[in-house]
């Protein structure tokens, strides 16, 4: 049923293997933003800038049905903090159901260069399980920049996979990703990104999304995304160090809605 | 003859007026005749330059010698300033405009490093990073791109890094080496007949630099060393790559284009193994110096196709007073040789070059790109150019005339001859005003084959500019250009009109162009594109066509900058067609 609505309805073309994009609820309720949003959450594992000096050492985790599917399960999980002004982080992602696995371990670290100017290296081993058909192995490296252009604008760039992967004896190719977007900050309660996805097989993905901080411990957060078009909305809930995300993600040409939990624990440094 | 009757009407028509005051770097690069390529490097140093350094210090002088377009003499005029020897450049307004332009604008200090990130849209995306960073001793830098539809993310990087241990300089990654005159080894683009050429043809290469241009198979990939010796110095390179291209009979044919998106051309990439190792020795003597280079070259490609080259060249300068002679003669083991030569008398008021070359037909050294006119190198190429500059007060005057053969033709029935003509007036009202006429008539002799016999065709091509700059206020320019291009004996000409305006706050800046332009016949129209920093396209109108560009540029802190350019074409007179929209994003940051 999944595949046959991808094919008929998706504008993106099937998708292959490591196509599912490893977001925390927040980055997903603000638009599918690619970027992490918050420093020193479920975020760094698609955005490892995100990891910042002095962090005592936090984790979280997320689980969800892709598309609402039970079939499609993932969870992520990553636990990260700071070594000597290295941001160091690793995380593991695990999606599929006990016919087709997928499972991604990251490893990650940033390093601040300058005042503003954030780099960070992740290491992505690739395993894939296919009941009947084996496993493979593969291992991919990717480059993250993040600038604070001025107190209300961050940019950023990301490449995924430039060590051009690939997995089973097909060969099939990763995933090679670049990502690129701006972080507004027009004021302490609202947050705006908008980005660029471009998987190099696909056509461009252009997301946009705001999350608004309503009172101290909670706020709501909204987006879009072309490519595959859809709509996003969801809040989250601090409660001292700890904090409570939900997101929703409504397909509009598949006609699925996928809701994402997640939860963040954080030792204050 | 009746263009040369209406060129003295035409010419009174055709004026420029620049206040010196408000442009910077892109209108000297906008002064070039867009129907020329200028190479990416150059828009790279200039990006490079002004956010790096801050004023004329060594290292901006040494890295503006990089320029192509730069001469001798403009490059020891900017020594001559460092070392207070004179006071300005007001015998140089070229190079006046390009410092005024460079550095005029709020400039960091403290800056090590700069990021540029490209996203360029089309009918996809193409994404161009480029850095480059000095720290200590060394300079470091990076290009990557990935260029619409490729499916590898860094379809194609360069990495260079320069550093100096004691006396000897040492380049690792990409680069290029600029060796006498061009013969062996020069830039991606060689130097092509206009107003100028004959002082930039006659400055010798600089040696081993780092390679900063997109061009994806031209750089040498290796190890490049510069060492004094007891007598002179010393160039040498060695290099190993893969790269795209052909293997023919007696040359190497470089793919420029660094596409690869069709099946073919993603099997064709790489396909050639490379490895060359090239030396220069270069010595001083009382009145010029004199050099050799010795290098050899093999090429293997994936059917295992061979070819080796060995090549040589003897160059050489002489200077006496003010006349200045230079040559340069090279010759390969395939027995092809190249000649190229001439010299130069400068006085306060007058100035006078002549470029005498011969290049055999198929001549192929390494990265040969000496002056030529012609860019097939099957033909081969002899040729004269002359060109003569008179200063009275405020006046200048400049005319060239290039005459050029091919030595070769495929048929073997007649040798391809063209020649190439310029004037130019230049008066120079006072310090802020500038009025320049410019006219130019080119005629080549062509071959279109026909069913039965090839035909050849020669007719006269002259091209006339008007261009109007109005600064309305300190922040707001205004200029208007119009074009015509006439081929002898037609009924029609092309004509364009552009509409120009630049906007500048400090921290905001907008630029917009119109351009509307009906065509006759092939009588193409080229005019400068909207261009954010670091990329330089001109626009080709081939058929009557609307233009609407625009380009915003926001300085978000001192250190980073956003541009952002839109466009928009209408390829039908009547704007009954849908518009091809095009735009691009860049961000510059300062590190």
């Amino acid at each position: 049923m999944l595949i046959l609505g991808l094919v008929l309805f998706c504008p993106k073309s099937v998708w292959g293997s490591f196509e599912s994009e490893n977001y925390s609820p927040l980055q997903n309720a603000a638009g599918a933003a690619p970027f992490s949003l918050v420093p020193n959450s479920l975020g760094i594992i698609s955005d490892p800038t995100g990891l910042t000096r002095n962090q005592r050492l936090f984790f979280a985790g997320s689980q969800h049905n892709k598309f609402g599917l039970k079939s499609l399960k993932e969870s992520l999980f990553v636990v990260g903090g700071s070594f000597r002004g290295f941001g160091l982080g690793l995380g593991i992602s695990n999606f599929g159901n006990p016919t087709y696995q997928e499972l991604l371990i990251t490893a990650m670290g940033t390093k601040q260069i300058k005042d503003g100017l954030k780099i960070a290296i992740s290491y992505n081993l690739y395993q894939l399980n296919i009941k009947n058909y084996g496993q493979d192995l593969s291992h991919g490296l990717g480059f993250i920049m993040r600038f604070n252009m001025n107190p209300f604008v961050e940019s950023m760039v990301s490449l995924l996979n430039v060590n051009r992967p690939t997995i089973g004896k097909t060969k099939e190719k990763l995933p090679q990703t670049i990502m690129a977007g701006l972080l507004l900050k027009p004021s302490e309660k609202i947050l705006a990104q908008v980005s660029l996805v471009q998987d190099t097989e696909f056509p461009v993905s252009i997301r946009f999304g705001i999350i608004m901080k309503l009172m101290d411990e909670f706020g709501i957060a909204f987006g879009m995304v072309h490519q595959p078009n859809a709509f996003t909305a969801g809040a989250f809930i601090n409660f001292k160090n700890i904090k409570l995300e939900l997101a929703c993600l409504s397909y509009v040409d598949l006609g699925f809605i996928t809701y994402q939990t997640g939860i963040s624990f954080s030792r204050n440094p | 003859m009746w263009i040369w009757a209406l060129l003295p009407i035409k010419l009174g028509l055709v004026f420029l007026v620049i206040h010196s005051f408000i442009l910077g770097q892109f209108e000297v690069i906008e002064s070039f005749d867009p129907e020329k390529s200028l190479p990416e490097s150059d828009l790279i140093i200039l990006n490079t330059a002004q956010t790096i350094h801050a004023s004329i210090t060594m290292e901006s002088i040494d890295l503006l010698s990089e320029l192509s377009f730069v001469g001798d003499d403009e490059i020891q005029a900017l020594n001559d300033i460092l070392n207070g020897e004179i006071e300005n450049l007001n015998q140089f307004p070229r190079l006046q405009i390009l410092v005024n332009g460079l550095w005029t604008q709020h400039t960091l200090i403290n800056v090590s490093g700069i990021f540029s990130h490209r996203i360029n849209m089309t009918d996809d995306i193409q994404y161009k990073w480029n850095s480059e960073f000095n720290f200590d001793q060394y300079t470091v830098g990076f290009l990557g791109e990935r260029d619409a539809h490729e499916l590898d993310i860094l379809d194609h990087y360069s990495i260079y890094m320069k550093t100096q241990f004691g006396k000897q300089f040492y380049t690792i990654g990409n680069y290029q080496m600029l060796v006498g005159y061009g013969l062996l080894s020069w830039r991606t683009f060689g130097v092509k007949s206009d107003f100028g050429t004959s002082n930039s043809v006659m400055r010798r290469g600089k040696g081993i630099q780092p390679f900063r241009s997109g061009h994806e198979s031209w750089a040498y990939r290796g190890i490049g060393l510069e060492s004094p010796l007891r007598n002179g110095k010393i160039f040498v390179g060695a290099s190993h790559r893969l790269l795209d291209g052909a293997i023919h009979d007696t040359y190497i044919k470089f793919s420029g284009l660094g596409l690869h998106v069709s099946d073919l051309q993603i099997q064709n990439k790489n396909n050639i193994t490379e490895s060359i190792v090239l030396g220069t020795w270069l010595t001083n003597y009382n009145f010029g110096e004199v050099g050799i280079s010795l290098g050899g070259g093999h090429w293997v490609d994936k059917d295992h196709n061979q070819f080796s080259n060995l090549s040589s060249s003897i160059f050489g300068n002489y200077q006496y007073a003010d006349l200045k002679l230079f040559s340069e003669i090279a010759i390969t083991s395939q027995n092809k040789t190249a000649i190229i030569g001439g010299g130069k008398i400068k006085q306060n008021n007058f100035y006078y070059g002549v470029i005498l070359r011969n290049i055999a037909p198929n001549y192929f050294a390494f990265r040969d790109n000496a002056f030529r006119n012609w860019t097939n190198k099957e033909f081969g190429e002899v040729g004269l150019l002359q060109e003569m500059r008179f200063k009275l007060n405020n006046f200048n005057l400049n005319i060239y005339s290039d005459n050029f053969s091919a030595l070769d033709s495929p048929l073997k029935t007649y040798h391809k001859r063209g020649y190439e003509t310029g004037v130019s007036i230049e008066q120079k009202i006072n310090s802020i005003l500038w009025v320049q006429g410019k006219f130019k008539m080119q005629e080549t002799e062509s071959e279109t084959y026909s069913y039965l016999d090839p035909i050849t065709e020669s007719t006269p091509v002259s091209t006339f500019k008007t261009t109007i700059k109005w600064k309305q206020s300190p922040a707001h320019l205004i200029q208007c250009q119009i074009q015509e291009k006439h081929k002898q004996g037609a009924n029609k000409s092309s004509l364009g009109i552009q509409l120009r305006s630049k906007y500048n706050t400090g921290y905001f800046s907008m630029n917009w162009v119109w351009v509307t332009a009906n065509i006759a016949g092939k009588e193409w129209l080229y005019y400068w594109d909207v261009n954010v920093p670091g990329e330089m396209k001109s626009k080709v109108f081939t058929r009557p066509s609307h233009f609407l560009g625009t380009k915003l540029s926001y300085q978000v802190s001192q250190g980073s900058k956003i541009h952002i350019r839109l466009s928009s074409t209408w390829n039908q007179w009547d704007f009954n067609i849908s518009p091809i929209f095009r735009c691009a994003i860049q961000i510059n940051i300062s590190i």
